[in-house]
């Protein structure tokens, strides 16, 4: 009996994929923004709340898998007056969506400690591919990525009305994530 | 028929015009400015154009007001009617000069405001043509701008809601005129109507 329970815990633990490390952000040491040029003068915007669901082992991309949720409305700069466009209708129209996720489909490896991630950006509910390419690189149990990604605002209808116009804000974003993680139970 | 300057006995058509025409422009700004700020949501898709109309007509406001000025400036004013006490006759003239004040300086807190803006928004006058920035406010660097901006917001909101309580005190200044002294203080601020000469 004790010999067909063994067999059998072998057997569910052999097909039952395989467990990517779970990371735990370290809120103090990331920061989420974006830059865009507004008035022909970089504009940037970080956000105050946000988290993000990460399952990385190097070794063992195909089961990598990270969830990033963003509080549209936590987008701070230095003008509040902007900030509160911003997180206006025309905007985030941060009560009617309270929150941006990035959802990874794709983790490759490019070389050395270059990696891309592909994934689907939704905001405003409309929801499209982006990548994002990143640097990691490990100190023990602690990670620190970087990343950059480039994003389309009018995509998402962000910035509406007189502000869908590529002046005075552009329409490229750049995203920017600086993000430092330990690993779970470590 | 009036004439078009002032005489010793009553205001002259120009005087009137700027006057009642100022006095409506004045009354719907307070109005739509006091609508825009606490009323009408950001995110209505009329707030943009509600703030161009506003602002071009708080710069009608302003250019006629220094019109006015200088018109009050070349013109000989009507005296006040005998037998107001030296506190009314300050009160009067007081509501007067500040009045001149206001409506110079609101427009301008509110063009000040506006060129110390980060998000570069254009002023159209009425949609026929661009109205510029103030050059010295609108090339300060970028934290002196938000500075600015919040401190041009304050003036003209503190000076607007100055303006509809001296608005108030001067409309019954006027009613006391005409009701209560029953003289010729508000007659001979109107089109067409007959004043006695003194001599």
């Amino acid at each position: 009996m004790t010999r067909i329970a063994l067999a059998l815990l072998v057997v569910v633990a052999a097909i039952s994929p395989a467990e990517a490390a779970h990371w735990n952000v370290d809120s103090a040491k990331s920061k989420l923004g974006f830059t865009v040029i507004w008035n022909k003068q970089p504009f940037t915007g970080v956000f105050k709340s946000w988290k993000a669901d990460i399952d990385f082992d190097p070794a063992d991309l195909g089961h990598a898998h990270v969830v990033a949720t963003i509080d549209t409305g936590s987008e701070t700069s230095d003008d509040s007056d902007t900030d509160d466009g911003i997180h206006g209708g025309a905007g985030f129209a941060a009560s009617q969506f309270p929150t941006a996720t990035f959802r990874t489909t794709a983790i490759t490896h490019k070389s050395g400690n270059e990696y891309v991630a592909a994934g689907t950006l939704t905001i405003k509910g409309i929801s499209r591919p982006v990548t994002l390419p990143f640097t990691l690189t490990f100190a023990g149990a602690t990670a620190h990525m970087l990343g950059r990604a480039q994003v389309t605002r009018t995509e998402f209808k962000v910035g509406t009305g007189e502000w869908a116009k590529p002046d005075p804000v552009a329409l490229d974003v750049t995203v920017n994530v600086d993000l430092t993680a330990t690993k779970s139970g470590t | 028929m009036t004439a078009a300057m002032n005489t010793r006995d009553r205001y002259g058509n120009v005087a009137m015009t700027l006057h009642w025409l100022i006095a409506l422009l004045l009354i719907g700004n307070l109005c739509s400015g006091f609508f825009l700020a606490n009323i009408m949501d950001d995110d209505n898709p009329w707030h943009f154009t509600f703030i161009q109309i506003h602002k071009s007509v708080g710069l009608t406001i302003l250019t006629l007001s220094v019109l006015r000025l200088v018109w009050r400036l070349v013109n000989p004013i009507p005296p006040f009617p005998p037998g107001m006490s030296l506190f009314l006759r300050i009160v009067a003239r007081g509501t007067h000069y500040l009045f001149y004040f206001l409506i110079i300086a609101i427009p301008l807190a509110g063009w000040a405001w506006v060129s110390s803006s980060t998000k570069g928004i254009p002023t159209h006058y009425f949609g026929l043509f661009p109205w510029p920035n103030i050059p010295f406010l609108a090339d300060l660097p970028r934290a002196q701008k938000i500075a600015n901006g919040h401190m041009f917001h304050a003036f003209h909101i503190y000076l607007a809601y100055s303006a509809a309580l001296l608005l108030v005190l001067h409309v019954a200044g006027a009613l006391y005129h005409q009701f209560f002294r029953q003289d010729e203080v508000l007659r001979r601020n109107w089109f067409g109507t007959r004043i006695e000469g003194r001599t």
